[in-house]
């Protein structure tokens, strides 16, 4: 069995991710990065940021020179991240102590893109470390050793988060938000979705277009925050179950709407819709 | 005003949880003893269900009777249906019954009846419309308006239209929900069975009329007619089948219109003998029959006409389909009711609409844009800033203030699902003050005996409560991970970090109160008595006479709540308001939040009267705003109130009953933007069926219902302690 332990700095995104741009992400994107312009991914969940940040680590390292990998160092942001945990720390060794370089520090030493998922979720204070990073200085100070890290000239700092209704009270400082260029993420027109679906789950098209109609139909119950999505991922997850030979009602109802909520109400009205679509 | 008894559906949320609804209402639970439906039970679940697959919101009233042919029209925004319905023996399928009738609404919108343009080409049929440019246009007029405005006989031509396009959308919402297609079956086999005696006896425009109608629901036999009629009873079912077609849209079922229209009004409007009724004989499958070289009228808008004998006198009579719906005002670009419009107002002064889209986006639609907007922001409730650049975003009705102390709210249109702008005035002012602080002494004496024990409950909060605190220079025991970091540090040759204790520390209040206390007039009300003795006798001479009114316990239970607040020394703020209306909320400061309990305050105790309604949810905008002037770690915003939330023009264009469930919602989201906003609300009521929207108002949120309001004085320093805890 080969080893499937990676270093974190040295995660590659080896096969073309499946992407299909909707607006003109890809274009903003790529003149961020050659403007090292950090970037900000803001969408509701499960419609593609993680997935277009994979497609643009592999578009830029599909351009940079062979022999310079191009790595994707994602972090995942909670509420007890430190700025210790993203930097580094030293260790007790036998031999007395040894510095720890935290994925923060590994990527900004090795370039490639750096990733912060849902970056609200981690306290602003912990946040507060990427600030030098993020202007025209591209510094890291390692404030324990005493050092201050100049970044890899293709390192990339993307961060992403869901400006949900949950996190109203959870929002980026102004003096962090204001580094960034954003892009709005949503859910892929209907048709866009369809095929998406097509191609992540392997189902017939007639189907597919099927699933991306109760996409965009439940949607609308999505103001005024009775519910979130459904998600294109929840979508491809029924698709995927129907390509399993599981019957559509059911699939519906166990990949979309037990997913959606636990409120029985709002569940009703989903199914309702369902059994519409679905025979 | 408060205490009503809930209206049929006046009250019942759309979307409230309701015990009564399982959420699979087709699954047919309880069949076997209630095979009918009542709407009330369908409409929550339903109601999310019309919302998804329309894309837009709207009310859904109870009809007295499906047959009463003077029922109301549905409109952008309400829909109204049976309030029960028993048509099969099967439960669920009259569940379905109500599930075909919403998809069938919603597919108006979503197929694009009200999209209609009268320049864009049919898709099936050949052109008999003139170019709108060859009509005189007076006035502005939706592109449906202009359509029919083609006709002599302009009532049967919206009839006609509204049968075609009918049948279309059904055959549009039957291929888009397949799921749906036995269900439309069953309904539209239910209502041809109704409808088998309609045609016999009746003159020929009815007869071909009816015979639309029944063609429309998918029948292709028909009883005996008069050779008259054999052929255009052909054209009829070919036009039908032509619009059940996938790429028929809305401009196919106008051409229908005409054609129809020529066929029907060519015939006599009087019942009389037209010869022996024969069979028409199938196959009706000849589809050039449709659109054949056949003489149609080319001449339109139709020259007048020579009446034929019985034009005037006799309305020609399309019964209706009970699942399905009619157009009504929709087709014209009036909004049913409410303020005055913008449009309505370029109308009157004919004057050109600013900006072309603004006036496609009525003529769409008639109420807003069709596509679902998310609603906006809460506003900053900021001052209002009148030299906003944004006139053009304005609507009609929008509200400014000029003066001190007034200030501007949005409100919460749950039906049309966003915030109006600019919609109600607060006006705050201080209750006056009186000579002397009479009330507010003796009823503390009344209480006498009670106020030090409630004191004490309150004074033992302020010190409870310990919370341990991490990474202290000296405490009880050692914080295990800052000790090990230390001491990695000092290995390190960095300078370690002293702070490596735990202790527990008293817990310092800092709690802010706003108390919103309701003083409507049906606060006058009188109250139960307290029990006889010398504490009744003591407030008796406090309220200087022998009952007391509800607002007296209310006023019984602030001096309390004060004097024990004093003592702990939290923020707190009390506030009296009632409205007359979205423009006049009033707002009466009996003690501000920065404000020391001065023998001023207590003074104006004396000073507090029952008036006017109970308009909540601006007193609740209002109280946020200040509540978030002071940085505080626990904001508490209470509302005391004796009875739901009512004013007089709440919501009022969308019917009678209506402002009770729109004052709900209303309250319900200002109760939520409090949420948003980091102040815990929570409600107290003295009206005993408080239980009965609560429960939907407060979903989610803390509410209490007193049911003896002499309660409410002790219970209330209770509720404050639980609440602060």
């Amino acid at each position: 069995m080969p080893d499937v332990r990676i270093a974190s700095e040295e995660y590659l995104v080896e096969q073309e991710p499946f992407y299909l741009p909707v607006g003109d992400e890809v274009a903003l994107f790529e003149a961020a990065f050659a403007q090292r312009i950090p970037v900000l991914l803001k969408g509701p969940t499960g419609c593609g940021k993680t997935r277009f940040v994979e497609y643009m680590s592999w578009t830029l390292g599909r351009g940079a020179a062979p022999a310079r990998a191009f790595p994707l160092v994602t972090i995942s942001c909670h509420e007890d991240l430190t700025a210790t945990d993203l930097v580094g720390r030293y260790l007790l060794s036998a031999q007395g102590t040894e510095w720890l370089d935290g994925p923060l520090t590994r990527a900004v030493r090795v370039g490639g893109i750096c990733y912060l998922d849902e970056v609200v979720e981690a306290r602003k204070d912990t946040i507060v470390v990427i600030h030098s990073l993020t202007d025209h200085r591209r510094l890291l100070p390692l404030e324990k050793r005493g050092e201050v890290l100049r970044a890899h000239p293709d390192f990339f700092l993307v961060v992403s988060y869901n400006p949900g209704y949950q996190s109203t009270l959870k929002d980026l400082k102004h003096s962090t938000r204001q580094r960034f260029m954003s892009i709005d993420f949503d859910y892929p027109p209907q048709i866009l979705e369809q095929k998406i679906i097509e191609r992540e789950s392997r189902v017939e098209a007639p189907l597919a277009a099927s699933l991306a109609q109760l996409g965009s139909e439940v949607r609308h119950l999505d103001q005024q925050n009775l519910l979130e999505g459904p998600s294109t991922r929840l979508l491809v997850h029924a698709g995927r179950l129907i390509a399993q030979g599981i019957v559509p009602r059911r699939a519906c109802e166990v990949a979309v709407v037990q997913s959606m909520t636990d409120d029985a109400l709002l569940a009703g009205g989903v199914r309702q819709v369902v059994d519409a679509i679905f025979k | 005003m408060n205490r009503y008894t809930p209206s049929q559906f006046g009250s019942r949320a759309l979307f409230a949880k309701s015990p009564l609804v399982t959420g699979d209402g087709d699954r047919g639970d309880s069949d076997h003893r209630h095979p009918g439906r009542t709407l009330e039970s369908v409409a929550p679940v339903l109601g999310l269900y019309y919302r998804a697959v329309a894309g837009r919101n709207a009310a859904i009233l109870a009809d007295g009777s499906e047959r009463d042919p003077e029922r109301y029209p549905d409109t952008h925004t309400t829909i109204r249906l049976p309030a029960r319905v028993v048509r099969f023996a099967l439960g669920s399928a009259n569940f379905d019954w109500y599930k075909v009738a919403l998809t069938h609404r919603a597919a108006h919108y979503t197929a694009g009846t009200f999209a209609f343009a009268f320049d864009r080409e049919a898709a099936l049929f050949r052109r008999l419309r003139p170019a709108s440019s060859a009509l005189a246009r007076s006035e502005p007029a939706s592109e449906l308006e202009l359509f029919f405005s083609l006709f002599a006989l302009r009532s049967l031509a919206v009839d006609v239209f509204c049968v075609v396009e009918a049948l279309r959308i059904d055959e549009w919402a039957r291929r888009r929900y397949p799921g749906l297609a036995g269900k439309y079956e069953a309904v539209q086999r239910n209502a041809l069975n109704e409808r088998a005696e309609y045609i016999a006896k009746r003159s020929p425009r009815d007869a071909l009329a009816e015979v639309l109608t029944q063609a429309s629901l998918g029948a292709r036999s028909f009883p005996p007619l008069p050779a008259l009629l054999h052929e255009s009873v052909h054209r009829v079912v070919a036009i039908c089948d032509a619009l059940a077609r996938e790429p028929a849209r809305v401009e196919d079922s106008a051409e229908a219109t005409l054609r129809l229209y020529t066929l029907i009004a060519r015939l006599p409007n009087l019942a009389a003998d037209y010869g022996p009724p024969r069979i028409v004989a199938p196959p009706f499958r000849d589809s050039t029959m449709a659109d054949a070289e056949y003489p149609w009228p080319r001449a339109w808008p139709e020259p007048e006409r020579n009446r034929l004998e019985g034009d005037e006198v006799m309305h020609t009579l399309f019964e209706p389909v009970a699942y399905r719906d009619q157009l009504g005002s929709r087709i014209t670009q009036y909004r049913p009711a409410g303020p005055v419009d913008q449009q309505s107002i370029y109308r009157l002064t004919d004057a050109p609409a600013r900006g072309g889209e603004t006036q496609r986006a009525v003529q769409s639609d008639g109420a807003t844009d069709t596509s679902p907007q998310p609603p906006p922001e809460p506003m900053e409730h900021d001052h209002h800033d009148h030299f906003a650049g944004d006139d053009a975003a304005h609507e009609a009705g929008e509200l400014h203030s000029h003066e001190r102390m007034s200030y501007i709210y949005p409100e919460w249109d749950h039906v049309a699902q966003r915030y109006r702008r600019s919609w109600c005035r607060v006006r705050e002012t201080r209750l006056d003050t009186a000579p002397s602080a009479r009330f507010f002494d003796e009823t503390l004496r009344a209480y006498g005996s009670l106020v030090p024990g409630v004191r004490r409950q309150l004074e033992r909060l302020a010190y409870e409560g310990l919370r341990r605190v991490h990474r202290l220079p000296h405490g009880e025991e050692i914080d295990l991970d800052a000790a090990i970091e230390s001491r990695v540090n000092a290995r390190a040759g960095l300078a370690p970090d002293g702070n490596v204790y735990v202790a527990r520390q008293p817990l310092a209040r800092d709690v802010t109160l706003a108390l919103l206390v309701d003083v409507s007039s049906s606060t006058a009300e009188h109250a139960k008595d307290a029990p006889p003795g010398p504490m009744a006798e003591a407030l008796a001479k406090a309220h200087g006479r022998a009952y007391r009114t509800i607002l007296d316990v209310e006023k019984e239970a602030l001096v309390l709540l004060m004097a024990a607040l004093e003592r702990i020394g939290d923020t707190y703020g009390i506030y009296c308001f009632s409205g007359t209306g979205r423009d006049d909320v009033k707002f009466q400061v009996l003690k501000d939040l920065d404000e020391r309990l001065s023998d001023t305050v207590a003074t104006r105790f004396d000073k507090i009267r029952s008036v006017h309604t109970t308009r909540m949810a601006p007193a609740i905008r209002h109280a946020i705003r200040k509540l978030r002037a002071h940085e505080s770690r626990t904001r508490v915003l209470v509302l005391l109130s004796d009875g739901r939330p009512f004013d007089l023009d709440y919501g009022q264009e969308y019917g009678e009953g209506a402002e009770l469930s729109y004052a709900q919602h209303d309250t319900r989201q200002a109760l939520l933007e409090a949420v948003q906003h980091g102040v815990k609300p929570f409600v107290v009521t003295v009206d005993p069926h408080g239980n009965d929207y609560l429960r939907e108002m407060c979903d989610g949120i803390g509410y209490e219902v007193l049911g003896d309001v002499s309660e409410l004085p002790l219970r209330l320093v209770n509720l404050y302690r639980s609440l602060t805890e």
